[in-house]
């Protein structure tokens, strides 16, 4: 017997299916942009973690020549100037004696060096601006009736910049611990503090001064 | 299979979707896999930046440390550091770990003895990842203000504002008097004050007598007792209190330390070698045997400094170019021959006479008579008892001050009142009667009594006796024959004086018959001839003596330059401290100044330096080393001032050339005080040392109110200025500068 199958229905989607539809869909979307949001917040903040850090360790390594290369001669080698170590956004400095002359145009580090009695040891500070966020290499001369001052005639060198704060403590005559702390170029008020930040301290010795 | 509830329309709907995710997850794995790496490199680089620093830093100490445990009198040369140190390390490189090891070599500088650079690599499995160069030196004794190597027990400094200006270290450990109950409360000058304060003591003292430890110091207040009182120490139970500690050294605590045994040196060799340094190529210096003095060189050039043999006196003058004269006076020896020849020196012979009185010959003589005679005496009659009261000082020890009343083995009394009753003679006048024998008046005369003579007989005996004849050399030379057995001999001779000069001056230099320019040296020996040779002397002068009196006015010595160029160096008076030798300071020993600034320009001497101002620079400052120093103002001058760094004792070596041992440390001997003579007879004058002291032990400047109560300048600029100064076994570093491998 012949039977006749019954013809396949062309009937289209529905308008609740298509709502039904476009609900997961937008759910979905939701999910998917949340996740895209997520990952992209954190490729941002890693980036911003690695600029502040590398900011950090760069102006640590700018710092640690004038530390390393501290000896003692008619001053100390090094001498801190913080009040509040702990309080890092406050104005502090760091003053080293060496014989390195770090601020001068034909500074070469390599070149023999010989020994002049005459001439002294170099003098300088680092100072940390918390107006500027800055950290600055100044050379300092004698001031009349003791003391020293900055030499105006030096231009003075930016160890850092954008920094949120800094710190020094004394350790012993030769070392000095360093806290530096340093913050992204742009606010984002979802960071902790509204800002990305990073800590770095470290211990530098001076390992010439007994 | 089938899946018949799928509607074909429917089908890669989920396959889009899965690729959408996976699109997305794998831009964040991208991003993550770039940026995982970035922050693994950095973290790598600081640890291997941190490592590396520690390694050549680990090879710097390494370097330092094979320095100090070198003999600090040594100079050493390249070829024994390459030998000794450098080629260990060039074979094999010390390992720190599998990973990590280090490769050090010392390098001498052949210009300036005592300086080495130090260049320390830190390798990486094998390969270069960090290295350090650094320049040393031993540290010189001149950058002490004051160096006792053994402090006497009885020797207490007492702690006045400002007595020392610089450095200030002991073998031993501080002995130190709190001048009042005040002392820590006060804000005025710590007691070691300047850029360069620092206090190091080598030992420690026991715990005192507060039962709690202390910092290695002793204290003690006028009564003389240690750490009898909280109020005296700067530190209680808890540690130490800076604010006390900012009292007695400027920077407090942490300049305030324990080191290591500071060993004074056994010679002074180093300036013996630039003394008699001869120029290259030619023989080595040969010692003269007869006292004299010699400036080594070839004919027409010295080469060195001045060598004198045997005791000297000199004075340091300045012509009126300016330039430096050396008056040099000694007692030299004679050359001569002795002759023993045996003589008969006849003696003539007496015989006993005796002369018979003569008849009816009469002598005048005095008459005496025996009588009693009444005299009156004062004399014991009686004995009555007296109750008195009395203030006694009662000693409870003794201690010695070198600053602020400056003396020695001053006792330390105690006042206590006592009353005694004592017995007590009655004197009363008492009339007596006596037997004397007393002259009458008159003249008696008596009868010639005859008596006995000696006369000679006329007559000799033989006497053969050996007598010495003393032959000049010219006579016996002449006729070498006529003394048979003669013996060259030394007479004691007569005093003899020279002159050097050193033409520093543009203007060069006129007098003694020559002209002489800049950069020549005029010598006057001792017969009074007059030579002049090229270049100058290195500012050395070394004396295998005594320097039985020094004074005047010091200049630099001529450093090297390009001419118009040079500029001076410090000078150095040597009495062979080996040997045990003395310089004896005689009169005001100043600093030449030839700068513009009439302030520091001294208005009794001409081109000296103000009394009382401490160098403008290091170019003329002095160095004086011997066992002992003394200092022996002839004139009767109120203050003596002395310009230069005194170096006064030397460690003892044994027969095996190693120092000998005393109480556990190196023995030795010497010191810086006042000359004996001044101690018993005169007054009380002062001096004042502008420079630094280094002495083995503290001599006597005073004892009971004679002799000389002085105070210490320290000059820095002095202290940086003497090269050759003598240098311990302390290495001080001048720089210190590290880079990454990329770099080298």
């Amino acid at each position: 017997m012949l039977v006749r199958k019954p013809p396949h229905s062309r009937r289209g989607l529905g308008l609740a299916e298509l709502i039904v539809v476009m609900g997961i869909m937008v759910v979905m979307m939701v999910i998917v942009s949340a996740l895209y949001l997520q990952g992209r917040d954190g490729v941002r903040l890693s980036t911003e973690r690695l600029d502040t850090a590398g900011r950090a360790r760069r102006t640590m390594d700018s710092l640690s020549p004038f530390v390393i290369s501290a000896i003692r001669d008619v001053t100390p080698a090094l001498e801190v100037r913080d009040l509040t170590p702990d309080l890092l956004t406050d104005a502090c400095s760091l003053l080293v004696t060496t014989r390195e002359r770090f601020l001068s145009p034909d500074y070469n580090p390599t070149a023999l060096y010989v020994p002049n009695p005459l001439v002294p040891a170099w003098r300088y500070q680092v100072r940390f601006d918390p107006a500027k966020k800055q950290l600055l290499a100044e050379q300092l001369r004698l001031k009349a009736g003791g003391g020293d001052e900055v030499d105006p005639d030096v231009p003075s060198k930016l160890l850092g910049r954008d920094l949120d704060g800094c710190g020094f403590r004394q350790l012993s005559p030769s070392s000095v611990e360093v806290t530096l702390r340093t913050r992204a170029e742009n606010d984002d008020v979802r960071r902790p503090g509204g800002v990305t930040t990073s800590h770095l301290k470290a211990l530098l010795a001076a390992p010439g001064v007994p | 299979m089938h899946n018949s509830n799928t509607r074909p329309h429917q089908r890669g709907q989920i396959l889009l979707l899965t690729a959408f995710f996976v699109f997305i997850l794998f831009a964040l794995a991208l991003s993550y896999f770039k940026l995982v790496p970035a922050e693994l490199n950095s973290a790598l680089r600081s640890r291997q930046a941190v490592a590396g620093e520690v390694a050549t830093e680990a090879g710097f100490k390494d370097a330092v440390a094979w320095l100090e445990a070198q003999p600090a009198s040594d100079v050493l040369p390249q070829s024994r550091l390459d030998a000794d140190y450098n080629r260990v390390y060039a074979e094999t490189p010390a390992a720190l770990n599998s990973d990590w090891s280090y490769r050090v070599k010392i390098t001498a500088r052949p210009e300036a003895p005592y300086l080495y650079d130090i260049s320390s690599q830190a390798l990486f499995d094998g390969s270069v990842a960090r290295e350090s160069l650094a320049t040393v030196t031993r540290s010189s004794f001149a950058r002490y203000a004051l160096f006792i190597d053994t402090w006497r027990e009885d020797l207490i400094f007492a702690m006045t504002p400002g007595a020392i200006l610089g450095p200030f270290h002991t073998n031993g450990f501080f002995r130190l008097g709190v001048p009042g109950a005040n002392f820590y409360a006060n804000e005025s000058q710590p007691f070691v004050s300047g850029p360069y304060a620092f206090m190091s003591q080598a030992r420690l003292t026991e715990q005192g007598s507060l039962g709690f430890a202390g910092d290695g110091s002793a204290y003690y207040g006028n009564t003389g007792q240690f750490n009898n009182s909280p109020e005296l120490v700067p530190y209680d139970a808890n540690g130490g209190i800076d604010s006390r500690y900012r009292s007695i050294i400027e920077g407090g605590r942490a300049n305030y330390q324990v080191s290591r045994h500071i060993e004074l040196p056994d010679s002074a060799n180093q300036l013996y070698q630039q003394a008699v340094k001869m120029p290259e190529g030619a023989p080595p210096f040969s010692l003269p045997s007869e006292v004299g003095f010699v400036v080594p060189g070839d004919d027409n050039k010295v080469s060195g400094g001045l060598y004198i043999n045997g005791d000297v006196e000199i004075e340091l003058a300045l012509s009126p170019e300016g330039n430096q004269i050396h008056h040099l006076q000694q007692v030299v020896p004679e050359e001569a021959y002795r002759v023993e020849r045996e003589v008969n020196r006849p003696i003539p012979l007496f015989d006993e006479v005796y002369i018979p009185p003569t008849p009816g010959a009469t002598v005048t003589v005095p008459e005496y008579e025996q009588r009693l005679v009444r005299v009156t005496k004062q004399q014991i009659v009686d004995y009555r008892d007296v109750t008195q009261t009395r203030v006694v000082k009662r000693q409870v020890g003794t201690r010695l001050e070198l600053v602020g009343g400056i003396t020695t083995s001053v006792p330390v009394y105690e006042d206590v009142t006592e009353t005694y009753t004592e017995r007590v003679p009655v004197y009363g006048e008492v009339t007596v009667e006596e037997m004397q024998m007393v002259p009458t008046g008159n003249m008696i005369t008596i009868a010639d009594e005859g008596r006995t003579v000696l006369q000679p007989t006329g007559g000799f005996r033989d006497n053969f006796v050996t007598e010495s004849e003393i032959v000049s050399v010219e006579a016996y030379q002449a006729n070498p024959g006529a003394y048979p057995g003669a013996q060259s001999v030394l007479l004691p001779g007569g005093l003899k004086s020279g002159q050097v000069i050193e033409v520093t001056s543009d203007s060069g230099f006129q007098g003694l018959g020559v002209t002489a320019a800049k950069g020549t040296t005029v010598i006057q020996d001792y017969d009074g001839k007059v030579v002049v040779k090229q270049g100058s002397l290195n500012g050395v002068t070394f004396v295998d003596g005594n320097v039985t009196s020094v004074k005047g006015v010091s200049k630099g010595a001529l450093s090297a330059g390009e001419p118009g160029q040079e500029g001076f160096v410090g000078r150095y008076l040597v009495a062979n401290p080996q040997s045990g030798r003395k310089v004896t300071v005689s009169d005001d020993l100043l600093q030449y100044y030839g700068g513009s600034d009439a302030r520091l320009r001294d208005p009794k001497t001409a081109m000296a330096l103000r009394r009382g101002e401490i160098s403008p620079n290091g170019q003329h400052a002095l160095g004086v080393v011997a066992e002992t120093v003394r200092l022996k103002p002839t004139s009767g001058q109120n203050v003596m001032h002395v310009y230069g760094s005194v170096l006064a004792g030397r460690t003892l070596l044994g027969p095996d050339g190693k120092p000998l041992q005393e109480d556990g440390r190196p023995k030795v001997q010497g010191g810086f005080g006042t000359d004996e003579s001044l101690l018993t007879g005169g007054g009380l004058n002062k001096f004042r040392l502008y420079g630094g002291l280094v002495e083995a032990h503290a001599d006597l400047w005073n004892s009971g109110g004679k002799g000389l109560t002085g105070e210490l300048i320290y000059d820095p600029s002095v202290a940086q200025a003497l090269p050759l100064f003598p240098r311990s076994t302390d290495i001080q570093t001048l720089r210190y500068h590290d880079r990454y491998a990329a770099n080298l």
